[in-house]
């Protein structure tokens, strides 16, 4: 049996793996909607997600785009920037999450890095592939790691994404709602990785009435305090 | 075996997927690159293994008690046997480590080996490294992998099964734990060129990956501290970092990869260092020379395994021969590793070689020369052609409080340019794996 | 014969806390032949997580341990009371590690014309005096890490070159030599001096000044180079600047 012990800076790793890994699946997820709405769409109708996930490259027309969105390791939105920073939090805790499960993110960033480097569109294949192995990192976290802390701070990261990109993607409150009651469970197992007034300005921000995501000063405001939430 | 070569994409593939790579710095700038695997393996016969084995175990015991007398009696100096100065003078003696007593008495826990194999089928050693050797990982990961890829070629191969170099880590470090603590690998961190090895080895052992920075001492014992300042005690430390930067009050004071006040624990007998402190002084390549004397002098026994006939200028015969054959000769300067260093006379100019021979006569205890080694050539896999290349093997001795064991594998390296005999993975070459053979 | 009173202060201030603070000291005198603590001590500030004793390689007492928690400043002080002869050390089997160049120690052929043949101590003396004539003393000229080579090139350097120049010229001729770390009378830095091996003693020579070391020399450290010597080592977590301020006093007490 593995002692308990998790260090300052794996700790650190498992929280920004949970929210690299949740962001690419979600992204993933969203890009597909927005490719959709490049086919016979107006800019308005997928502009919204360049603007929500915070891309501020600029590209010369529809094509470049839909390649760099997933394979311009210099944009820090594409996909593969976001599996290249998933894939340096997993290195750092192999031996606690195991091989297999470093496997997933490994064979994804590969996969990006061969077609980013053909100069390839994305594919629906490729794509599918990605959502896929995302699907299987998280089954085998479930599946190979038995230690609770790891699984937590993992599922920590996982929650903290997932609210901070549904309110940017302005998701109905029901959706938030569910994900923020899972990170108050997570709250109550291991109160210390996170700063309680933060929780409690989070709770008061987390309520149906003021739920207001095209409300730039509150999504910013929910922003700031999850961004605050976790003290690792 | 025919398989395995057909299905060589696939391991590739598989090696990948487990993020086996290794870290080289071009220009400054850090790139992780495949190690390149070979399918061909390198095949060891059972009763070639069982010499090699013996040879293996007997030189890595007289190494071992080697590095305690010169910790402690320095009999073998006192009886004319090393000349002092080849202690005193080397880069790796650490006065620091006089009178401490290792567990076991042992201070090379994991020693990797060099040796090559001549035309004629007699091997030779090449160089013993004994500070922090590396590349086990690869070939076990590798028949992790082949196994599955191609089982049908180890129905029909009886091979040594070589998956257990993990519990022969595990039970070396709790052989030699002290005070119960827990075991950690301590890496210099993300962007060592070793750093898949670290992770791996973690992984398989159960032993904890540590990074500079989780480890305190505090009145002589070593802590790995948690995320909320919860300690649990280190027993024992295979650590990737080197003596000169692994505790900055004892040495090197800007390392930043250490543990503060380690020396200090391990002095006092609170923490195993795997491997010990100060090994370097028998991994030098000036020392080399004295091995086979070693084997003699600590176990009275002749050695099974040669050296590659080697002559250091330091002695007058060896000098005079130095000079008259320098065209023919390898040349190594002992303070180097890695492949660095090492220049073959035939390569040099008549200039250069005029050069070389004027360091040596100035600094005659900085070189070392060999007779070139008619090396038996492997075939690798150019494209889907055979091609035979330099190749040499690293085997792995694991010195515990409980033995000495030798692991049923080794790395296979090889040179991909069929110019060069330097088979370094440092620079640029490939690995195989290593079969022994069962019948 | 002589009795010292001696004071070591040391204060660093960091422009922000830091925590886990692991330190090294080498403050204490050694206590051996010709030279005798009579009381010590030494007290920190912050008081810190562990404090440990112990004696180096060479036998100089060393302090070591850890303060964990928020500072943003780390003192301390060590005082007591010395006694020393001046007579040389007697050391009849010297570690033959005296004998090759370090890093810092290094011969080189520019420093030739200092040579003086012949071996043992006379031939040490004129080297010393040889030293102190061909090198300025220019405080801030040199750092910690300049080798003897290069303070002898630019011939200049404190008191810790003028030692290293010494050992140096000694190693080639033959000579065993160490650096030597310690007080001297009066106020203000540590000093640093060079003791060489003569039948079966260690003789304290001072390279900066000429002249052998007499009684008025208390030895703190030994070492290879000043790197084995170091008075003071510290780690800690957090990007802070700092600024230490030391002062030794050492006063000569007479009998009433």
């Amino acid at each position: 049996m593995k002692q308990t012990i998790i260090s300052p800076a794996k700790a650190n790793s498992m929280y920004w793996l949970g929210r690299y890994t949740e962001r690419i699946y979600l992204q993933l997820h969203l890009l597909r909607k927005c490719f959709d709405k490049m086919i016979d769409g107006k800019p308005e109708d997928y502009n919204g997600y360049l603007s929500s996930i915070g891309n501020t490259f600029t590209y010369a027309d529809l094509e470049q785009e839909r390649y760099a969105l997933v394979h311009d390791k210099y944009n820090p939105v594409s996909i593969l920037s976001c599996i290249e920073r998933a894939n340096d939090n997993a290195l750092i805790i192999r031996d606690e999450i195991t091989s297999p499960t470093l496997g997933y993110i490994q064979m994804s960033m590969e996969t990006l890095r061969r077609a980013a480097a053909d100069g390839e569109q994305p594919t629906v294949d490729e794509l599918q592939d990605l959502t896929d192995w995302m699907l299987a990192f998280w089954g085998s976290i479930e599946e190979r790691v038995y230690d609770d802390r790891v699984k937590t701070l993992l599922k920590i990261g996982k929650l903290v994404e997932h609210i901070d990109m549904n309110i940017r993607f302005a998701y109905k409150f029901y959706r938030i709602e569910e994900a923020f009651a899972s990170l108050v469970t997570c709250f109550q197992k291991e109160p210390r990785a996170f700063n309680a007034d933060a929780m409690d300005a989070l709770r008061e921000a987390i309520d149906e009435k003021s739920y207001d995501p095209k409300d730039p000063v509150y999504v910013n405001k929910v922003q700031i305090l999850l961004g605050n939430l976790v003290t690792l | 075996m025919q398989s395995l070569i057909e299905n060589r994409d696939s391991v590739n593939r598989w090696l990948e997927r487990y993020g086996v790579r290794f870290g080289v710095y071009k220009g400054g700038v850090f790139n992780e690159q495949l190690f390149p695997f070979d399918s061909i393996p390198r095949i060891i016969a059972r009763e070639d293994w069982q010499m090699l084995e013996k040879g293996l175990v007997q030189r890595v015991k007289a190494l071992n008690a080697f590095l305690w007398d010169i910790y402690h009696e320095k009999n073998i100096i006192k009886d004319g046997v090393v000349p002092e100065e080849f202690v005193y003078s080397s880069k790796g003696y650490m006065p620091e480590c006089e009178g401490i007593d290792p567990e076991g008495r042992i201070y090379s826990h994991i020693s990797g080996i060099d040796l090559v194999e001549g035309k004629d089928g007699s091997w030779f050693i090449l160089e013993d490294n004994l500070r922090i050797p590396s590349g086990a990982s690869y070939p076990m990961i590798a028949r992790e992998i082949t196994r599955k890829v191609s089982p049908v070629t180890f129905i029909d191969n009886h091979v040594a099964d070589n998956r257990d170099y993990a519990v022969l880590l595990k039970e070396m470090m709790d052989s030699v734990n002290k005070g119960r603590g827990i075991n950690v690998i301590l890496t210099p961190g993300r962007y060592n060129s070793a750093f898949f090895e670290h992770s791996y080895l973690a992984e398989k052992t159960g032993a904890v990956l540590a990074f500079p920075g989780d480890m305190t001492v505090e009145d002589d014992i070593v802590w790995y501290t948690g995320l909320f300042k919860e300690k649990i005690r280190v027993g024992a430390i295979y650590r990737r970092v080197s003596d000169e930067y692994l505790d900055p009050m004892a040495f090197e004071a800007s390392s930043l990869l250490g543990v503060p006040n380690l020396f200090q624990a391990y002095r006092k007998g609170n923490v195993a260092v795997i491997n010990g402190f100060g090994n370097g002084v028998a991994d030098d390549k000036g020392i080399y020379y004295f091995v086979p004397k070693m084997v003699r002098y600590y176990l009275h026994e002749e050695p099974i395994l040669h050296n590659a006939p080697t002559y250091l200028p330091y002695f007058k015969e060896d000098y005079d021969y130095i000079l008259a054959n320098i065209g023919k000769l390898v040349i190594k300067d002992v303070s180097e590793a890695g492949g660095y260093g090492v220049v073959f006379g035939r390569d040099l100019s008549p200039e250069k070689l005029e050069e070389l021979k004027t360091l040596i006569v100035e600094q005659p205890r900085r070189w070392i020369a060999q007779e070139v080694i008619d090396f038996k050539d492997l075939e690798i896999l150019e494209g889907m052609e055979k091609v035979e290349r330099k190749a040499d093997l690293r085997a792995f001795v694991v010195s515990g409080a409980d033995g000495v064991k030798v692991w049923k594998s080794g790395l296979t390296r090889f040179s991909r340019n069929p110019d060069s005999f330097v088979v370094n993975s440092s620079q640029g070459g490939g690995f195989k794996d290593t079969w022994v053979m069962e019948d | 014969m002589a009795r010292f009173l001696f004071t070591y202060r040391s204060e660093t201030r960091f422009s922000v806390p830091v925590t886990g603070h692991s330190f090294l000291l080498r403050v204490l005198p050694l206590s051996d032949g010709p030279q005798q603590l009579e009381q010590a001590s030494l007290s920190l500030e912050p008081g810190p997580d562990s404090l440990c004793g112990d004696v180096d390689k060479w036998g100089a007492e060393i302090s070591y341990g850890i303060a964990s928690g928020p500072h943003d400043h780390f003192s301390y002080v060590s005082s007591g009371i010395v006694e020393t002869s001046g007579e040389p050390r007697l050391d009849p089997h010297p570690s033959p590690v005296f004998r090759v160049p370090t890093a810092l120690t290094g011969f080189c052929e520019e420093m030739r014309g200092l040579c003086v043949e012949g071996g043992g101590l006379e031939a040490a003396k004129a080297m010393m005096v040889k030293v102190s004539g061909a090198v300025a003393y220019v405080p801030g000229s040199t750092g910690v890490a300049t080798s003897a080579a290069e303070a002898f090139h630019q011939r200049k350097g404190v008191c810790q070159d003028f030692s290293h120049i010494l050992i140096a010229l000694c190693r080639e001729c033959g000579i065993p030599a160490r650096y030597v770390c310690g007080f001297v009378t009066g106020e203000g830095e540590t000093h640093a001096w060079t003791e060489v091996w003569h039948e079966g003693s260690w003789y304290g020579l001072d390279a900066t000044s000429g002249l052998p070391c007499d009684d008025t020399y208390i030895a703190v450290a030994f070492g290879r180079d000043a790197a084995d010597c170091s008075v003071s080592r510290g780690v800690f977590t957090g990007s802070a600047l700092q600024r230490t301020e030391t002062k030794v006093t050492v006063e000569e007490l007479f009998e009433k």
